[in-house]
């Protein structure tokens, strides 16, 4: 013990001891530091979807219906196979985005778009009038999951799509590509003018509106969506550019693009994603959960309320 | 003297470690198994495309869907998103894969091909060939 009392400071080993110690705590709090980080961008996620629930009850008290999940002039879509047998144009009306606006403090921005005119879908093949397109490049927050990192590629983006049905298919796809295609059987739809009484399976077993990270935002040819896009009425590729229908297993889809954009909902929080219900109730759904429960409850009137789905 | 004051510390460090490894390797959902095969349409094979399954609660079977990409009359389904197995529905899409002003895929070629199938609990091999109607 006579060593001890003659030394001064630390040998080396002994600081390389406390240095690998300290280094073993940080690795241990660091991803510990993250899923705090990530939680908080969750929690803004699913009060930016509440606030779109408490916007539609809104809009629901004001008008007696849920708005339309956009506005078309054309036919009601086929039952099955392709939706309409010719025509359609690239562009349509407005979207139940733009419809919502003036009930989540928007209404400046809701003035200044003309209702009367075409509403811009993507801006290479379905560009709407000049009003609408201005209106269109603006950027919304309440649109948009903080943990979605596409924002930086395409600034405009939608990431929570109404819900326009579900079930293993489309009722009916465009003629050129069967994974577009539309419904009729969910919250908001082609000219959809649905209240809380059509919701028969019950407000709280009914999705409304999902968070998804499918809208196409990566195309190098520009052909790319936002918050207020309108959409694709042609037969060949008719698709939703505000809607999806929950078809696809949650975060099943691996890419954003044309054909998978209205097929079902997904995020980047790990392990599933927010929806919106009616009542606006917002749900964290697991991506393990099953698909038919999944598909059931965005149907409005199927006759099978699901209870207890959240603590699937 | 020395053995004696590390030896608990390894063991402790060891039981720490243990640990920490069986918290991180929990995994989510039911045991998924891997899927492959052939997706051929009038026995040509589909140059681009997608084969969903999704478990057949009408038989029972409960669970996540998935989807396989085909390329080239070949699909498998992605590693780290395999089928739960037993009864399965199964919808099959395919496109020409001439990539056109529109779609990089292509154009469909026929309209959805559905059937049900009963998939083993296990990683498995199955050919799925769509008639020419």
């Amino acid at each position: 013990m006579k060593y001890s009392k003659k030394r001064e400071g630390f040998t080396l080993v002994e600081l390389l001891v406390v240095i690998a110690i300290i280094g073993v705590l940080i690795a241990l709090l660091l991803p510990a530091v993250q899923q705090a980080r990530e939680a908080a961008r969750r929690m803004s996620c699913s009060n930016n979807l509440k606030n779109i629930g408490l916007g539609l009850h809104n809009y629901h008290d004001t008008f007696g219906s849920f708005p339309s999940g956009f506005i078309s002039n054309r036919g009601t879509p086929a039952s099955s196979g392709t939706c309409w047998s010719s025509g359609g144009e690239n562009t349509q009306f407005a979207p139940w985005t733009a419809l919502m606006l003036p009930f989540i403090e928007q209404s400046a921005l809701h003035d200044s778009m003309n209702f009367k005119e075409k509403f811009t879908m993507n801006p290479i093949d379905g560009l709407g009038s000049a009003t609408n397109q201005a209106a269109w490049l603006k950027v919304l927050k309440i649109f948009q999951c903080p943990s979605d990192p596409r924002t930086e590629i395409q600034p405009n983006l939608l990431c929570y799509m109404g819900v326009q049905g579900g079930g293993p298919d489309f009722q009916c796809h465009g003629s050129s590509d069967a994974n577009r295609g539309l419904d009729t059987d969910g919250m908001l739809y082609i000219n959809s003018r649905v209240g809380f009484n059509s919701a028969v399976d019950g407000s709280t077993n009914v999705i409304i509106v999902g968070e998804s990270k499918y809208q196409t935002h990566n195309r190098a040819d520009g052909k790319n969506f936002g918050w207020a896009s309108s959409a694709n009425s042609t037969n060949l590729w008719c698709m939703g550019g505000t809607l999806a229908s929950a078809i696809a297993s949650i975060n099943s889809l691996t890419e954003a693009s044309h054909s998978t954009q209205s097929r079902g909902f997904g995020s980047y929080h790990p392990g599933g994603c927010e929806m919106l219900m009616s009542d606006a109730s917002v749900q964290f759904f697991t991506e393990t959960m099953d698909v038919d429960m999944y598909r059931q409850l965005a149907i409005r009137n199927d006759g099978l309320p699901v209870s207890g789905f959240n603590a699937n | 003297m020395k053995s004696k004051i590390n030896f608990p510390c390894v063991v402790g460090a060891a039981v720490l470690a243990v640990i920490a490894l069986v918290g991180c390797s929990r995994q989510d959902g039911p045991p998924r198994y891997q899927v492959s095969g052939a997706a051929t349409f009038g026995g040509q094979p589909i140059p681009l495309g997608e084969v969903e399954f999704s478990p057949d609660s009408k038989q029972g079977n409960t669970g996540p869907g998935t989807i396989a990409k085909i390329q080239d009359g070949r699909y498998e389904t992605p590693s780290d998103r395999g089928v739960v197995g037993g009864p399965h529905n199964v919808r099959i899409t395919g496109y020409d894969g001439k990539t056109n002003s529109e779609s990089y895929s292509g154009v469909t070629i026929f309209s959805p091909h559905l059937e049900t199938i009963d998939l083993p609990k296990e990683d498995t091999e199955y050919d799925f060939n769509v008639p020419r109607k």
